[in-house]
């Protein structure tokens, strides 16, 4: 397949003067699992929703799924998971399926009616994040871990190609967070789904993305992971030492497994 | 502070230039309409009438503003009709700032029930005589004048009084069905007509209540009433819902309180309304 | 007059068919309102349509023509107050409802008086309602209903969460407008037939009352449309035999819905 799941042209952002993000330039090829890294304010955040088209970037050009941002419109193709936890209204009555169901909102045309084959996907994608037990309940009545996993199973309801999650392992416990992470895995290996996944545990990234996007405003890495372990301009960007740190925590881990 | 001061001082000369300087009127603000055309029929030429309440604006719950604080502290007389009547009146004018001003209670209220007392006109003869002393007491020079003006005034009342008297007491139907707030209470006391209105209290921005409006469903059917009135400036909902209910026709039947702004600029008079009242009173009651 | 055929008066019968339908329309809008932090929207519409009116009666045309453009317009300068980010929906209401008002005052002084009291026009009475007035209830009630119907995924999702909502391609600026738009018409014509208090009541207090109780989203909106109908109901019964005015025995009968839902949740 020569269509890549998402291609980022010279892409600058500029919240009113000062540039968000500057030049950024990448390709990710259909099945990639990519870490995206940075310190804070590095611009992760607005890269992902300027892939959504909720910022419009000030010069340069995005193709999604082979498609011109400007004229995309299959965002059921995409399943995205917002950084917040608690965007949404802790008083918002509906329930963990109700949540779940928005996800299928996007492939639907007018009027969006609710389907047999809608309640299936649904009931998977529950099951997946293994939260069947809990789908009548309230969403605000839950733990933040079962309130992330409702907000996963609704970017993945619809059985997205390309999914963007922002941060969203951090308010989840150690447990819960290396289920996630297998789900996550399953969902990138068995039905090739493009993952981007923004997060703050560089020490842990090689242990579920294949690639790791090291963010800074400008792309300071891009590649596979024994790569920035032999890249200079990491070296140059990090020092030696904290480049070692990074590595030799990976190496362990590796070991391990 | 001083800013202020000299604003309302520029104000006080602009509303004093406007009076011509060569004669010297006595001014006199009153808050409702027919205090207003006493008044003007009393003084005439000798005295400048200012009707506080603008046209169309409801005459129980009124808000003075600056500008009628202004007007008062720059007047004489100020006439209203009864603490019931204008509960605002008797607050607003303890804040004008004035020891030449004569305040006037013209009415008077013996029930608590209506203080609408202009619409009894033996009540409204004694109006019409309180404010004629409060004009000899400011201007004892046109003492005659204001003594023969009120007679004739009178007079009118008298003539009408006896109207309502020899037209009313032929009528078929003594029932007076009103679509309004309890205004008429001392009108129909006094030719005997039996009154119910849909408020019972004499706010017009309380609300009726279910039982109420049922028994005047009920008793305009029981007396197979034909006409409904209803009241001036308001809105006629509760009116035409009972005629809509019973098949009965509308009829208005003003109190007078105020006036709107085309009848303002018209020049009509209190006879005249009280006139234009009696001639629905009469079709409305099947009088002969 | 006998006191258990009060259904026997039209004037009855019409409080109880209109007045359900608003109370229903209410609560539908309500939910979505009151979740968005937008329930006082009632109270701010009431006093632009005050100033609306008095601008209407200024250039001496019929009233409701020019209040009911000012209205929309003013329910989409809330909406644009609040996406503004730094206003929040309870001070947007308060700067619209404020400036509403003062043109209001404004223009009533300055003009020197009407040919009418402009409260009186405002107001409605549930007890006072035409016949034609009973058919646009209705009317109003099945078109918002049924648009809210069509749109009831989207506007599920714009008022979970606005920014998933985006992200899904919903076009989440057409939903808020569609949503204030119906609210402006909604208030506008409800007041006129039920008054603003009996509005404002119904637009926010059977939608907590369901929040304390309902399990759902779906569950929430039918439970404040059977509380609110079920003020109505008791509440016009209650006023015939208690002699009490209609509209505030209704907001009453809601009020106690209200404290047993909460009693309810509390002891649960
Ligand atoms: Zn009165």
């Amino acid at each position: 397949m020569s269509v890549t799941s998402l291609t980022i042209d010279q892409v600058t952002v500029k919240y009113q003067v000062s540039e968000v993000l500057s030049s950024i330039s990448f390709t990710v090829p259909p099945g990639d699992y990519i870490g995206l890294v940075g310190p804070n304010g590095s611009g992760k955040t607005t890269l992902v929703r300027t892939i959504l088209g909720l910022i419009k970037p000030s010069q340069g050009e995005i193709t999604i799924l082979g498609t011109r941002q400007e004229k995309f419109t299959a965002w059921q193709r995409i399943g995205y998971l917002p950084q917040k936890l608690v965007s949404f209204n802790p008083l918002f009555p509906a329930t963990v399926r109700e949540v779940v169901a928005l996800g299928l909102l996007a492939g639907k045309k007018f009027p969006k009616r609710m389907y047999r084959t809608d309640e299936i996907a649904i009931d998977k994608a529950l099951a997946m994040l293994e939260i069947r037990n809990i789908k009548n309940k309230l969403i605000g009545e839950l733990s933040g871990g079962q309130q992330q996993r409702a907000l996963v199973a609704r970017a993945i309801v619809g059985e997205p190609e390309l999914l963007l999650l922002d941060e969203p392992a951090t308010a989840l416990d150690p447990e819960t967070r290396e289920k996630f992470f297998t789900v996550l895995k399953e969902l990138n290996e068995k039905r090739k789904v493009t993952i981007i996944l923004i997060t703050h545990d560089i020490g842990n990234i090689g242990k579920y993305a294949v690639k790791m996007l090291y963010l800074d405003k400008k792309v300071i890495f891009y590649g596979g992971f024994d790569n920035f372990c032999a890249s200079p301009e990491v070296t140059d960007y990090f020092g030696e030492y904290t480049q070692h740190l990074i590595c030799h925590r990976h190496n362990v881990e590796k070991g391990k497994s | 502070m001083s800013k202020k001061s000299a604003f309302l001082f520029f104000l006080i000369l602009l509303l004093n230039s406007t009076l011509p300087a060569a004669e010297k009127k006595l001014t006199v603000v009153t808050t409702l309409f027919p205090l207003y055309d006493f008044a003007r029929n009393i003084g005439q030429d000798k005295v400048a009438v200012t009707l506080l309440l603008p046209p169309g604006i409801e005459a129980h719950s009124y808000e003075p503003s600056a500008g009628d604080v202004l007007k008062v502290s720059g007047a004489e007389i100020f006439i209203y009709t009864s603490k019931l009547m204008e509960p605002w009146a008797e607050k607003f004018v303890r804040g004008v700032d004035s020891n030449k001003l004569l305040v006037v209670e013209a009415g008077e209220y013996f029930t608590a029930k209506d203080p609408h007392t202009w619409l009894d006109f033996s009540k409204a003869l004694a109006m019409v005589n309180r404010i004629r002393d409060a004009f000899i007491a400011k201007d004892v020079a046109n003492k005659f004048f204001y003594l023969a003006t009120a007679k004739q005034y009178n007079k009118m009342l008298t003539d009408l009084d006896a109207e309502y008297q020899k037209t009313l007491v032929g009528c078929q139907n003594k029932v007076l069905i009103h679509g309004g707030h309890f205004a008429f209470g001392y009108l129909a006391q006094r030719y005997r007509l039996r009154y119910i209105a849909a408020y019972k209290g004499f706010s017009p921005e309380a609300e009726p209540t279910p039982r109420n409006l049922a028994e005047l469903v009920d008793t305009i059917k029981q007396y197979k009433v034909k006409y409904i009135f209803y009241e001036e400036l308001i809105s006629p909902r509760v009116a035409e819902v009972l005629a809509q209910e019973t098949g009965a026709q509308l009829l208005k039947l003003s109190a007078a309180h105020n006036l709107t702004r085309k009848e303002l600029d018209r020049g009509v008079s209190f006879i005249e309304i009280m006139k234009a009242n009696l001639e629905n009173l009469k079709k409305g009651l099947l009088c002969q | 007059m006998s006191m258990f055929n009060f259904l026997s008066y039209g004037f009855m019968q019409r409080a109880v068919i209109a007045g359900s339908f608003i109370a229903a329309l209410c609560a539908v809008l309500g939910v979505f309102l009151v979740l968005r932090r937008l329930s006082l929207i009632g109270d701010g519409l009431a006093h632009v349509t005050f100033g609306s009116l008095a601008i209407g009666l200024f250039f001496n045309t019929t009233p409701l023509y020019v209040a009911l453009p000012l209205v929309v317009l003013s329910s989409l300068g809330i909406m644009k107050l609040t996406e503004a980010q730094h206003i929040f929906g309870d001070a947007a209401i308060g700067i619209v409802s404020a400036l509403g008002i003062a043109i209001g005052v404004l223009l009533v002084s300055v003009t020197k008086g009407f040919n009418i009291d402009l409260f009186s026009y405002l107001f409605g009475n549930i007890l006072a309602i035409s016949k034609t007035e009973v058919a646009m209830s209705i009317a109003l009630s099945a078109a918002v209903i049924i648009v809210v119907a069509l749109f009831y995924q989207d506007l599920v999702a714009v008022t979970f969460d606005e920014e998933c909502a985006q992200a899904e391609g919903i076009n989440t600026k057409a939903v808020n407008k569609a949503l204030v738009i119906l609210t402006a018409v909604t208030v506008m014509l409800a007041m006129k037939v039920v008054g603003i208090m009996l509005v404002s009541a119904l637009l926010i207090l059977p939608t907590v009352t369901a929040l304390q109780i309902a399990k759902g989203f779906k569950m929430t909106i039918l439970v404040a449309v059977i509380a609110a109908v079920v003020s109505v109901w008791i509440g016009i019964m209650l006023s015939f035999f208690l002699d009490w005015p209609s509209g505030a025995t209704i907001v009453l009968v809601s009020f106690v819905l209200l404290v047993c839902a909460f009693s309810y949740r509390k002891i649960r």
